[in-house]
């Protein structure tokens, strides 16, 4: 595959995969049959619960599934990107690998025989919303300005 | 209502919890957990419907009902949500159903079943399931289990959106308007009250006490015990009288074990249901598909790291890594 579109196929595999995974973040609370979004045409899944979820752990293992890619090839190879990450990069890095973390937890307290004590519930919750929250505002403010994960070398 | 949160204190708590939590682990209460979770049994043949139950769950979870103060908020949009406020006198006093301020109630059942007219009488309130989706996908984690099986919720966290009632297989919880934590946020366009349920007497239990309608049943219709041996004693019963059992796989398996002389399923046909009055069907386990769905998560960093060693595998043919690297934006 050339260079390219092998940017491309990446960079779009890694927006859908943060774009579901926010649109299903919001439709885990009951705001869009509130709020008529799974009234849409082609959205109605969005008001379901339980689709809405298994779409949520999908988008969300696709994301893991490129942040550890990203993390193997840019740690390793020669000019490594990793120490040429912006500081909007730095920090997206970071949002989402705190929104990723609390959400591998989240799938964990959802197999049969596991419970979480109910603080560390809270926690994982609140961390893994607002993780994904602020994620989403500077992703959103990145995109605006144009401003990059990493230098060009 | 005791131990309100407000915004400060929340967020208060949870930074003082988060630390206390970072320093002593992680503590993940596991499958070999589950066992110690306790389970009630309940015999049907022994009902007679006194309503006795009823009446202690009711005096004993007084405290804990809602009490709202003013009129509701005027949430929005007016077309998709709606009040529901139990809080009248006369609503209060429904006990027929499950309501906010109903968490026990007897559903009967008349019906013919194997050429013998039965009447059966089931005292019905939450599963407590093992696996409850409730707690699994309450978004806010107002919903919970604990280690001991009961599953809560709780009223100073709890939104009133009412996820848990669309999830639950028997939609249990039952939603007052005008109470809980949205009023301090955004009242009119978020949340709509708390939800209720019963919550198997957790601080009775935590006492040390029986659960008020296990302790007050004139013909000790339920016991409560370690859920292993709940099983045993259910199957031991059914066996003996030929019967039926309800609630042990039901769901992936829950907390509450119904046996009976008569079969479920006919049970089903006989009783009364609609809101407040949930069904006796069979379940499948609701949370089956989202944990297979966890293995999705399982696979995601195997794929992350086949996908870099393809990546190095293709630049070393390409120039012997000298090159390397993207420029992802």
């Amino acid at each position: 595959m050339k260079s390219s579109n092998r940017h491309l196929l990446f960079n779009a595999l890694y927006a859908l995969a943060a774009i579901v995974a926010l649109f299903t973040g919001f439709g885990n609370m009951p705001l869009y049959g509130r709020y008529y979004i799974a009234d849409v045409p082609g959205l109605q899944w969005s008001g379901n619960f339980f689709t809405n979820v298994n779409v949520h752990i999908l988008a969300g293992s696709l994301l893991l599934c490129i942040g550890i890619y990203c993390m193997i090839v840019f740690r390793l190879v020669k000019n490594s990107p990793a120490k040429r990450l912006t500081r909007s990069g730095k920090i997206r890095g970071a949002l989402l690998a705190l929104t990723l973390a609390t959400g591998i937890l989240m799938v964990i307290k959802n197999l049969p025989g596991i419970q979480f004590p109910f603080e560390m519930l809270m926690i994982a919750n609140f961390t893994h919303m607002g993780g994904a929250v602020l994620f989403m505002l500077v992703a959103l403010v990145a995109l605006i300005f144009r401003m990059p994960w990493i230098t060009r070398p | 209502m005791p131990n309100r949160l407000s915004r400060r204190s929340f967020l208060k708590a949870g930074l003082i919890t988060a630390t206390a939590t970072a320093t002593a682990g992680i503590p993940i209460r596991s499958a070999g957990a589950a066992n110690a979770q306790w389970c009630t049994l309940l015999d049907l043949q022994k009902c007679i419907a006194c309503g006795a139950c009823v009446e202690a769950c009711r005096e004993v979870n007084a405290k804990k009902f809602p009490q709202p103060q003013g009129p509701m908020p005027d949430m929005l949009p007016r077309a998709k949500v709606k009040v529901a406020d139990w809080s009248t006198a006369e609503k209060q006093a429904v006990d027929d159903r499950l309501t906010p301020y109903n968490w026990l109630f007897i559903q009967q059942a008349f019906g013919e079943y194997n050429g013998e007219e039965f009447e059966i009488n089931i005292p019905r309130r939450c599963m407590h399931c093992r696996n409850a989706p409730c707690s699994n996908l309450c978004p806010f984690g107002a919903a919970y289990t604990r280690s001991d099986g009961i599953v809560r919720i709780h009223p100073d966290v709890c939104m009133g959106g009412a996820k848990c009632k669309a999830v639950c297989p028997w939609h249990i919880p039952e939603r007052q308007s005008g109470v809980g934590l949205h009023l301090n946020l955004l009242p009119q366009y978020a949340g709509n009250g708390v939800m209720y349920k019963c919550d198997r007497c957790y601080d009775r239990i935590e006492a040390g006490e029986l659960p008020a309608c296990v302790e007050v049943c004139p013909e000790a219709v339920q016991e409560i015990g370690p859920r292993p041996e709940i099983v045993a004693k259910a199957h031991r019963l059914a066996k003996e009288i030929d019967g039926f059992i309800y609630g042990e796989t039901e769901n992936g398996g829950t907390n509450t074990i119904y046996v009976s002389p008569v079969p479920f399923d006919v049970l089903d046909q006989a009783i009364e249901k609609g809101p407040g009055s949930p069904h006796l069907d069979a379940v499948a386990d609701s949370m089956a598909p989202a944990n297979t769905m966890a293995l999705a998560l399982a696979i995601a960093p195997v794929a992350g790291v086949a996908g870099a060693l393809a990546r190095f595998l293709s630049l070393g043919k390409a120039d012997n890594g000298q090159k390397g690297g993207e420029d992802e934006e």
